[in-house]
């Protein structure tokens, strides 16, 4: 099962061709109930009776930014329309593209990603912008999603080389990158390089808000390292302890 | 979920249970909250739906998923005559006069309606 054609699918079926796609208004239609609790541990939940069809979503009401709600919800959707039922997702995998990560967690945030950002119509938006936060903010506010959500449908869909690393707990946690982006980002240490400004943030110094240009080595190793980036820091409202963006 | 499903019996059942419901393409697609276009499609067998719009389907028919894709060979109806509180039920009412049934029908018409109100706010 392909989640990008399951999302595709679905969107056909109910029409939907205008951004923003709002997932709770998909929940209402199609008589899927649809709550906020707080919840400690987990982002959302599905709970699906298999033999009446009767559903629930349920959101944690604590999550801040409006756009990783609507992830949320259409996250368990990919789980309803895949078939894999009754799950419970915990904070770390939504959104998520570690390798880790259970398979069917990914996926659902490939297929949330797809229903949030259909590709065809984000690839127009896509191909007349360049990276950056300006950029990044102003399509999450048109599609309603998260920044983190955008940032990496801008990275599947550009013709920049540019990466997504996102750093928690002064080490990289894990990145991604766009095709065209040739260089290794240097994963065997994990550690930060102290010449980043992500390792100045994890000590207490503000970074700066625009482009800076730093050595390639500092985050990067094997084929195509030797370019300097140009490089951008940010934070994401939904991952507490960082996120970079760099870019050539 | 879909396990042991024929997909061929969805169109001839849903088609069915439309009709017996005096309902229209349109209809259906307007209260399971989907094209008519996607209905029409699913109906003349030309796509299989993903399973939350079965879902829909399936609760604007008032049918299980089950019976809609063939892995029960009951409709809902069915399946409740077999409860027995159902059953007693139903006996209880066929000993009743005309005009007491008729009361009774109308007090379900009335909770029910109470119900989707209380739902949909």
């Amino acid at each position: 099962m392909i989640p990008e054609a399951e999302a595709k699918k679905f969107l056909e079926e109910l029409g939907i061709t205008k951004l923003p796609v709002i997932p709770r208004d998909i929940c209402k239609r199609l008589g899927i109930l649809y709550c906020e609790e707080p919840l400690k541990n987990i982002d959302g939940f599905l709970i699906v009776d298999p033999k009446s069809g009767n559903s629930l979503i349920c959101v944690n009401s604590l999550i801040k930014e409006p756009g990783r709600k609507n992830f949320t919800v259409a996250h368990e959707l990919g789980h309803f329309c895949m078939d894999s039922l009754n799950q419970s997702c915990s904070k770390e995998v939504i959104e998520s593209r570690k390798q880790k990560n259970p398979p069917i967690e990914l996926m659902a945030n490939e297929y949330a990603a797809e229903l949030l950002m259909p590709t065809p119509i984000y690839q127009r938006l896509i191909n007349t912008r360049s990276p950056g936060w300006g950029n990044i903010k102003e399509l999450a506010a048109i599609g309603q999603t998260s920044l983190l959500s955008t940032a990496l449908k801008f990275i599947d869909l550009t013709d920049y080389a540019c990466a997504l690393i996102i750093s928690e707990g002064s080490q990289i946690s894990w990145f991604h990158k766009s095709e065209m982006f040739s260089a290794v980002i240097d994963m065997d240490s994990k550690i930060l390089s102290p010449h980043t400004y992500a390792y100045a943030a994890f000590n207490g110094l503000i970074p700066p808000n625009d482009f800076e240009t730093v050595k390639a080595d500092n985050w990067l190793s094997g084929r195509g390292s030797s370019l300097t980036p140009k490089f951008l820091n940010g934070r994401f409202p939904s991952i507490p302890m960082g996120r970079f963006l760099l870019c050539f | 979920m879909l396990k042991g499903i024929d997909k061929n019996i969805l169109p001839k059942r849903m088609n069915e249970e439309r009709k017996k419901r005096g309902l229209t393409q349109a209809q259906l697609a307007e209260q399971s909250g989907v094209t008519p276009g996607a209905i029409s499609q699913i109906e003349n067998g030309q796509r299989f739906p993903t399973i939350p719009v079965l879902s829909g389907i399936a609760k604007a028919l008032g049918v299980s998923i089950d019976y809609l894709t063939g892995i029960s060979e009951k409709s809902e109806l069915e399946d409740l005559l077999q409860q027995e509180e159902v059953q007693t039920f139903f006996r209880g009412f066929q000993a009743l006069d005309p005009k007491d049934q008729e009361t009774i029908i109308k007090q379900i018409e009335f909770m029910r309606s109470k119900r989707r109100e209380a739902e949909e706010r």
